[in-house]
């Protein structure tokens, strides 16, 4: 017993001795220790460790009590950083009181000079992860009764690295002067900066903010933005239980939308800004929110604003107003017009009901539609000028409730007005039309599901009443064209199927207005057509008939046409014209429309083709092609309409081709049945076995590589005018004449300059310049032997100059790139013969040729004689020269033909002409060889 | 022996041109027969005054003006002068010039290659042209380059790669040849008289008081008729015939006839002071050798 009551008493003593240790330490030594400079040392080390910063602390005091009531102050706190200030308190007080077993904090005091904070240099000492803060502290803080107060306080923060915040406040705090009121007093002036824009927000409390009865009051306090007030009057009480009145007069519209754009305000309104711009204007709003119930009123002034979808179409609104209640938003009366012109009218109205939840909207608007908007903004958002004739009103109802839309449009043009698609009227014009849209969209799926256009002759034109009891009756007003189509907004607005129907023949520009573009032209058009891409690949389905319509864009005339969609295959029969060529065309195409498309069978019938133009017009897009299209009426003149079209977009897997005539420059070829295919590649391959060219015949090989614009043509040729020939192959006018045989292997390219070899045969032609040669070597042998000149046949020499004709000509020429490289032309007759070799340059004219001409010096009779007894018999040799000339020229002179003469008896002659043979430029040199 | 020709300070130049080279920033334009330059936007670069512009390589023209023939840069520039009764273009870019012993080479920029000093020039196997001047034959490559002198008696290839050589009576053969396989020193040995042979020479060398002075007068005595009908055959060839084509014209115009008889007094004396062109001059020169 003694020993337990010694052990207790020695336990006791312990305790009181070790909690008057704690006391002490609590009551002395850590106030002593927060004052030391040692521990002010250790503190501001530790942080120049940890972050590099500079950290002054100056005379800390701490005082501690046992009634748990503590004070502390400081005169100064000073953060920096490389000299920049980052943190700074100067003259910190606080005193508040400790309830530690209702883990109570009570603050009595909190009270500074001043306070500056560059939130971003701070976020910038510590980068590590930041770790979840949100739980919620257990211990309560109740600053209620507290002195609060700082005079100065500045704060520099980034809510983004876009917007900057430069927060100043003077005198803030709350005082407790008084006695169950307490005035709350601030001034604060804000500059937000973003983008090299500046919102200033500014407030006060002019008196006016107070706890008073424990509730705490705002009574008309003026909040700035930029140049526009808000007055707030709020009361709210301790269990969160509030009142507040929200009010403005001529609210500048843009003022909120550059404080909302900062984003200091989480929001989103740049979703719903993205269709606008240029917006100004000024509204006046008074909205209260008491607990969860809201009610406001907003009356539009003026407001003006620029759809960017619509080609930036300005609108001004000059009234509307929008009441506002907690389950409805109502729209009423907002009227105002666009393009800047009053007689351009547009309304609307309606309501939203339950809009934080379903958002059921229900709004309606009406418009008059101008020429104003046709032709300075819908021109431009179709690319296709468009033009309006008179004031067509215009209503698009809006209905929609959990992100489901529903949408319908009409629109109506009366007799005497019309719509110019390019250059061309919609037709109808005399009779009333109207549009009717039904629209759906629902999970980013627009469903058109009817857009109907009908005709109203004019006196047939009914009155609304009318028309509402004729439908009541039961009787359909059936439209003249319709339109449906669905289209996958989220899938890049991928159309689902889409296809419009024609009861009855109209005229084919109906279809412009749908396409908004202008592509049809005269002519009439039928059917029903659907593309439906539902599928793996999209495939058509439907009839469609078309008569006498022109289509300038691809310089096609369809006199008539007939397309029939089913299954697997689209037969396809026309007749019409492409160019100046007339075509008949019929065959079956896979039902496949994804590129390329496979032309099963075709038979296609051309009654002319300009094969120069066409070739040209490929090499250059059409670019400088003739605007011209061969319709029933002749020839039709039209815009020059260029469209790049990829041939390997087209495989044609068989074709029988007939041609009635064609053309290749000055060559006339025709009655021309070939077999045709097109491969995946964009390469034409062409067979025909006899066809008629150039006033002969001929069997061609042809291919085409379009996508490369390499060209190939092999033709064999019987009986052919070579003049014709020469003329357009190698520009050469009236040079040979006479019925060519033989081949050509000619290719080109986009440069249509040509390459190859052709080798031909002429039996009974002619070569005008060789009838010349001929001429000059008679003369020759006339002059140099002036004795033989006594011969009264030689005045028939000179006056008449010979016409190159001979019994045979053949040729062999290599082309390379429209210089023909390699002349080889012999003619053959038994008084003379010719070789002519050299070098033409077919784009400048430039030749350099050699033409050998060897005939016989025989003569009979007193020519022959007078010719042994002349002069030069006596010193005939031929000159060293000669020889050299003889040798140097050997292989040319070898390619000379025979004549019916011996060979020592004949002579040799050579004429060489340099410079442009076409035109008589050139300088020419004449020798004797042998 | 004559003196080198100016260096060609194009050496660069391609043996021919592509269609697409011969491309120029000017084409030829005609009015009333005659031609000029227009630039490619139709402006006149050259009036139409010449009766012939003929194109030779990338930058000259050769062209005709008062039957004179001169060279011309695509800008109007007169790069030879028309003074020149004979033209000839050579490979499309070589052009030949000369009226009677003034022939020469020029290329397009009117750069000698081979002096205006020679009788005439031929073209000969494996890039060289056979020169005549002085009644001797000789050999340049392309580039101006002498290979074999003017003091042959004649000089021919009878093969694309052979040539034989007559010099001072004897004839050399030489094979494999062309313009880099030939060279001066084959004739090294042999006297190499280059002295310029006029007609006191001749007289001299076939002097009355040599021992074959009646050979010799023989020779020019025959040589007085014999040359009659070569000089005829001469001057209707330069007069008529050398304009190749062109011969119908000048026929037809007869603009020939008053330019004959001092032709033909100039070729007929050229034939007659030629030394190696007689009937006797092989026995001649044979006998002159052995002497």
């Amino acid at each position: 017993m003694k020993l337990s009551k010694n052990i207790i008493l020695k336990f006791l003593i312990s305790f009181f001795i070790i909690l008057a240790c704690l006391a002490f330490l609590y009551i002395k030594v850590l106030p002593q220790v927060v004052s030391s400079d040692k521990f002010i040392n250790y503190v501001e080390n530790s942080v120049k460790k940890s972050t590099g910063a500079d950290l002054v602390i100056k005379n800390p005091q701490l005082k501690t009590n046992f009634n748990s009531f503590i004070e502390f102050k400081v005169d100064e706190v000073l953060l920096t950083k490389n000299e920049t200030k980052m943190f700074d308190l100067q003259n910190f007080e606080t005193a508040l009181s400790l309830k530690i077993l209702f883990r109570d904090v009570v603050i009595k005091k909190l009270v500074a000079q001043s306070i500056y904070t560059d939130a971003d240099a701070l976020q910038s000492l510590n980068n590590t992860e930041q770790k979840d803060n949100t739980k919620k502290s257990k211990w309560k803080v109740n600053v209620f009764d507290a002195l609060l107060g700082v005079n100065n306080a500045e704060v520099l923060y980034s809510v983004n690295p876009e917007t900057k915040i430069h927060f100043n406040g003077k005198h803030i705090g709350v005082n407790n002067a008084e006695k169950g009121k307490r005035n709350v007093y601030f001034k604060i002036f804000t500059d937000i900066f973003k983008n090299g824009k500046k919102v200033s927000v500014s407030i006060s409390d002019n008196g006016n903010v107070f706890f008073e009865n424990g509730l705490f009051h705002i009574y008309n306090c003026p909040l700035s933005i930029n140049k526009s007030n808000i007055f707030i009057d709020m009361a709210a009480d301790k269990k969160q239980n509030f009142d507040i009145n929200l009010s403005s007069k001529k609210l500048n519209i843009n003022d909120i939308i550059e404080l909302l754009d900062t984003q200091i305000i989480e929001n989103n309104i740049q979703e719903s800004l993205v269709y606008f711009n240029d917006i100004s204007g000024n509204l006046d709003f008074n909205l209260n929110i008491k607990n969860e119930d809201i009610n406001g009123n907003f009356k539009l002034n003026n407001a003006k604003f620029k759809i960017k979808d619509a080609d930036n179409v300005p609108v001004t609104l000059t009234k509307g107003t929008v009441n506002l209640t907690s389950d409805e938003v109502k729209l009423i009366g907002f009227e105002g017009f666009y393009d800047n012109n009053p007689e351009n009218k547009l309304d609307f109205e309606g309501d939203v009901k339950d809009y934080l939840k379903s958002i059921d909207t229900n709004i309606t608007g009406k418009a008059h539609v101008t020429n104003d908007f046709f032709k300075t903004h819908l021109s431009n958002i179709t690319g296709t000028p468009l033009e309006l004739n008179g004031d067509a009103p215009t209503r698009i109802t809006l209905k929609s409730k959990n992100n489901i839309m529903d949408l319908n449009w009409f629109f109506m043009l009366k007799p005497g007005q019309n719509i110019k698609v390019g250059e061309n009227y919609l037709p109808f014009e005399d009779s009333l039309r109207f549009m009717q849209a039904d629209m759906h969209l629902e999970d980013m799926i627009l469903d058109i599901k009817s857009l109907d256009y009908h005709i109203v002759p004019k006196d047939k034109i009914l009155s609304r009443e009318e028309y509402a009891q004729k439908r009541a009756e039961g009787e359909k007003f059936e439209p003249i064209f319709r339109m449906k189509s669905s289209i996958d907004l989220a899938n890049n607005n991928l159309i689902k199927f889409a296809g419009f129907e024609i009861p009855e023949p109209l005229p084919s520009e109906i279809l412009n207005a749908v396409l908004a573009q202008e592509i049809f032209q005269k002519g009439l058009i039928s059917g029903n057509i659907m593309f439906d891409n539902r599928g793996s690949y999209p495939v058509l389905d439907g009839k469609l008939s078309m008569e006498k319509v022109l289509i300038p864009i691809q310089k096609m005339f369809v006199k008539s046409a007939f397309i029939e969609a089913k299954n697997n295959l689209i037969h396809l029969d026309a007749k019409g014209g492409y160019r100046r060529a007339k075509f008949d065309f019929n065959g079956d195409i896979v039902n496949t429309l994804k590129f390329p498309i496979t032309v099963k069978n075709l038979n296609l019938s051309l009654e002319s083709l300009d094969l120069y133009g066409l070739l040209d017009g490929f090499n250059n897009q059409m670019a400088n092609a003739e605007n011209v299209i061969n319709t029933d009426e002749g020839l039709v003149s039209v815009e020059n309409q260029n469209t790049e079209f990829d041939i390997r977009n087209i495989i044609i897997e068989k074709c029988k081709f007939h041609l009635d005539k064609g053309t290749y420059k000055e060559i006339v070829f025709g009655n021309l049945d070939a077999d045709l295919t097109l491969n995946k590649s964009g390469v034409i391959d062409i067979k025909s076995n006899r066809f008629d060219f150039a006033e002969g015949q001929s069997s061609l090989r042809a291919n085409f590589d379009l996508p490369n614009k390499k060209y190939n043509v092999k033709l064999g040729i019987l009986n052919v005018n070579s003049d014709m020939v020469a003329n357009a192959l190698l520009d050469l006018k009236r040079e040979i004449t006479g019925k060519a045989s033989g081949f050509m292997d000619l290719s080109t390219d986009d440069t249509m300059r040509l390459n190859g070899s052709i080798k031909f045969k002429i039996s009974d032609g002619a070569i005008g310049k060789i009838g010349l040669v001929e001429y000059v070597l008679k003369c020759a042998s006339l002059f140099r032997n002036t004795v033989t000149m006594i011969n009264p046949a030689t005045f028939a020499d000179i006056v008449n100059v010979p016409d190159g004709s001979f019994e045979k000509i053949t040729g062999d020429l290599k082309l390379n790139n429209n210089v023909v490289t390699g002349i080889n032309i012999k003619t053959y007759s038994p008084l003379i013969s010719t070789y002519i070799a050299g070098r033409y340059n077919i784009d400048n004219g430039d030749t350099s040729l050699r033409v050998y001409t060897k005939f016989s010096d025989s003569s009979k009779g007193i020519t022959g004689f007078l010719r042994k007894i002349s002069l030069n018999s006596l010193a005939k040799r031929i000159s060293a020269n000669n020889q050299s000339d003889v040798n140097y020229y050997a292989i040319e002179l070898n390619e000379l033909p025979e004549i019916d003469a011996n060979e020592k008896n004949c002579q040799i002659y050579l004429t060489r002409i340099e410079g442009d043979v076409v035109n008589n430029n050139y300088i020419s040199s004449l020798k004797k060889i042998k | 022996m004559c003196e080198n020709p100016p260096a060609v300070t194009n050496s660069e130049i391609p043996a021919t041109y592509t269609a697409a080279q011969q491309v120029r920033s000017v084409y030829v334009f005609s009015e009333k027969n005659l031609f000029g330059l227009k630039d490619r936007n139709g402006n006149i670069v050259v009036p139409a005054k010449y009766q012939k512009m003929v194109m030779t390589g990338r930058n000259g023209w050769i062209v005709q003006k008062n039957s004179k023939y001169g060279l011309m840069d695509s800008e109007g520039n007169y790069l030879i002068k028309p003074k020149y009764r004979y033209a000839d273009r050579i490979f499309g870019r070589y052009i030949k010039l000369g009226n009677d012993n003034d022939f020469g080479i020029y290329n397009e920029y009117g750069e000698a290659i081979l002096p205006p000093e020679y009788r005439s020039i031929e073209l000969l196997y494996g890039r060289m042209f056979l020169t005549y001047k002085n009644f001797r034959y000789g050999v340049t490559d392309f580039k101006g380059n002498i290979l074999i002198p003017n003091v042959c008696e004649d000089i021919y290839m009878p093969s694309t790669d052979t040539m034989k050589i007559k010099y001072l009576g004897e004839i050399y053969e030489i094979n494999k040849v062309d313009a880099d396989n030939i060279s001066i020193s084959l004739l090294n040995g042999k006297n190499n008289d280059e002295k310029e042979l006029n007609f006191k020479n001749i007289i001299s060398d076939t002097g009355a008081l040599s021992g074959y002075s009646v050979l010799t007068f023989s020779d020019y005595l025959i040589k007085v008729f014999s040359s009659i009908s070569p000089a005829h055959e001469e001057t209707i060839d330069e007069l008529i015939l050398s304009h190749g084509v062109d011969t119908v014209g000048i026929l037809k115009k007869f603009s020939w006839v008053p330019k004959y008889p001092i032709t033909f007094g100039k070729n007929y004396f050229e034939h007659f002071r030629n030394p190696y062109n007689g009937i006797l001059s092989d026995t001649r020169n044979k006998l002159i050798n052995k002497r």
